[in-house]
């Protein structure tokens, strides 16, 4: 069953003088549990596609369903905790707090949430333990590396046990090693439960999930298993 | 759940960006304590030039013989203690018996010769051999005022005032009040004892009602069981206070077209530019007020949008991870409230330096009143309510541009 689907999206992009069409009708699906790559160069799209999936973005045209429920017919507050609850992210830049440590950074949806803080500490231990970090909880994150960094993004998008996992070039900043390490995270997400929906340039981390899209132009040209 | 959720990001937001809070704080610090030293001092100013002024400059003596002058008064924010007759002017407007007696609607002839003793003049109503124009209060007691007592001092009026007991009043009176001839009125007078003055009253009978052509309007006569003299009525000098100094020149002047002689109490010839020159300083208090109301504001704008600038990130981060738009204006709003208030402790501590110091420039150079402002003041804290209020409504403002963007647009600002 299909938890995250987009029909005939379509994105265009005002710039000054000429709008640039970043998606054309592009229509795809992720079921349960699956691990999904989508492949491309920078500026196909995947990217784009991937904040509107995520609910970061709104689509010019076309729809996009979570759990068959249209997003579009969602409140901003049933998206805000869609957000939260169902969906966590990993992106290329992190986008951590730099003066937070970990785990102020993991805690974050869990404190929006409206976890007890008692909950929310044995989560966070529990989360940082999962993506090895436990000796680093009380660093800032501005004071850590690459991988480290991109470890405190995936525990904070595993911190309310998402739906879906959606990442934007996870290990576009890492070297092969941490690379190597996020990839088996993220196969570890799926035996959760999770699904993981990754967009990268690399076919070798694309290589390690279920199922490939290729995006060219704004558009899905090529699927294969 | 909410509150815990917001106390949470406003502890770890404060503790992580203490410095840019600090430089904030600090900033807003110095427009509050200036903010509050200068509402203080203008305020205190007000009451203390109003209180000052008052009490030795804003007398104004209102001279007229036409009762609507004096009614006029009623139309403006002055205090009007009462009226009483200026005994320097008596000989002046002194009228003869026969005089008084036609104003009454009685013959000379008729009264002598129907009322008088051989030798006197009694009347059947025990009317007096002596009639006296006493001024009255017409919105409260038929009020009498004697003269100074030191010119009746040795007369018979002198030393019988209190024998009261009868009055005619005029027909105006009589309409105003709603009297007739045959009512018993009470009438209030001063007795004297050296420099003592106390009060007492004597009722009498209405005895007649005279027609009046406005110039014995709202007066009455009374009778005296006293020695022959008559004194006439007399041009009133009222002493008015002018509540506010604001209203002062415009109360003069109306009055002075209204055909009344207005002279002034403790100053003379000077007082129009005193009074000018005080009502100035005042209207540039408001002014530096306003204009330091107006920097708050225009400081607290752009703090708000400067921390919206640097922290988009921050608060398109917290709205990926579920916080919604609103939540993050609510955040901002809890921030900035919570800098503005320590900004206001801050103002409230120092603020008394500045107005002392303030104080002292002005007791030196423009007036010659003591200030004393206080800025522990409750006014401060409306100060404070209406700056949080504000604060509340230009963190509204100034974030909605964020609160409405796509969360993808802040992420990725100036990366």
């Amino acid at each position: 069953m299909a938890i995250l689907e987009c029909r005939n999206i379509k994105k265009v992009f005002d710039a000054d003088e000429a709008a640039i069409t970043a998606l054309n009708d592009v229509s795809m699906s992720v079921d349960a549990g699956e691990f999904v790559a989508i492949v491309g160069r920078s500026g196909s799209g995947k990217s784009t596609l991937l904040n509107i999936l995520g609910m970061l973005d709104k689509p010019t045209e076309g729809e996009v369903f979570f759990e068959e429920k249209n997003v579009r017919e969602m409140s901003e507050k049933e998206r805000s905790t869609q957000r939260n609850t169902s969906f966590g992210y990993v992106f290329q830049s992190f986008f951590l707090e730099p003066e937070y440590t970990v785990s102020e950074n993991v805690e974050m949806p869990l404190v929006i949430a409206g976890m007890k803080a008692s909950e929310r500490t044995d989560r966070v231990r529990e989360l940082i333990e999962i993506v090895g970090l436990t000796e680093r909880k009380g660093q800032k994150t501005k004071k850590l590396s690459g991988g480290e960094k991109q470890r405190t993004c995936i525990a904070r998008a595993l911190a309310c046990n998402p739906s879906i996992v959606l990442a934007d070039e996870p290990c576009g900043n890492l070297d092969t090693a941490n690379s190597a390490e996020i990839m088996k995270l993220f196969r570890e997400i799926t035996k959760r439960g999770s699904a993981v929906l990754m967009v990268t340039h690399s076919e070798e981390d694309a290589a390690k999930a279920d199922r490939i899209l290729y995006m060219k132009d704004g558009s899905i040209s090529n699927e294969k298993q | 759940m909410k509150n815990n959720k917001f106390l949470h990001f406003l502890k770890t937001e404060l503790r992580t960006q203490r410095t840019m809070w600090l430089i904030y704080t600090v900033i807003l610090a110095v427009l509050a304590t200036a903010l509050i030293a200068i509402v203080s001092l203008t305020l205190q100013m007000t009451d203390e030039l109003t209180e000052f002024v008052q009490g030795e400059e804003n007398m104004i003596y209102v001279s007229s013989t036409d009762p609507a002058v004096f009614r006029k008064l009623e139309e403006y924010p002055v205090y009007v203690s009462e009226y009483f007759i200026f005994p320097g002017q008596i000989e002046d407007f002194s009228l003869t018996e026969e005089y008084y007696l036609r104003k009454a609607g009685i013959d000379p002839e008729d009264w002598y010769n129907e009322n008088s003793d051989e030798g006197e003049y009694k009347g059947p109503i025990n009317v007096p051999d002596t009639w006296i124009m006493f001024s009255v209060n017409p919105d409260k007691d038929i009020f009498v005022r004697y003269v100074n007592d030191s010119i009746t001092e040795g007369t018979a009026i002198g030393k019988e005032y209190n024998h009261v007991q009868a009055v005619w009043i005029s027909e105006d009176l009589a309409d105003y009040r709603g009297l007739a001839v045959g009512d018993i009125v009470s009438i209030p007078y001063y007795e004297y004892s050296g420099k003592k003055v106390s009060r007492s009253s004597t009722e009498c009978q209405v005895m007649g009602i005279f027609a009046d052509d406005g110039f014995w309007s709202l007066q009455c006569v009374l009778s005296y069981e006293a020695g022959r003299r008559i004194i006439g009525p007399i041009p009133f000098r009222i002493p008015v206070e002018v509540e506010s100094i604001l209203d002062y020149n415009r109360i003069v002047s109306e009055l002075r077209d209204a055909g009344a002689t207005v002279t002034f109490g403790y100053m003379e010839e000077d007082s129009d530019d005193r009074i000018t020159g005080y009502i100035y300083i005042l209207y540039a208090m408001f002014g530096v007020n306003f204009i330091v109301l107006i920097m708050f504001g225009s400081v607290l704008v752009m703090l708000i949008r400067m921390y919206a600038s640097r922290r988009t990130r921050f608060f398109a981060m917290l709205r990926t991870v579920g916080m919604t738009g609103r939540d993050g204006t609510f955040l901002t709003g809890i921030l900035f409230a919570a800098s503005v208030t320590a900004a206001f402790v801050l103002g409230l501590a120092l603020s008394p330096i500045v107005v002392s110091l303030v104080s002292k420039v002005f007791e030196e150079q423009f007036i010659e009143c003591s200030l004393s402002a206080s800025p522990f003041a409750l006014r401060n804290l409306v100060l404070y309510a209406i700056c949080v209020v504000m604060t509340a409504l230009i963190v509204t403002v100034v974030t909605r541009r964020n609160r409405r963007s796509e969360i993808v647009d802040g992420l990725h600002r100036d990366l």
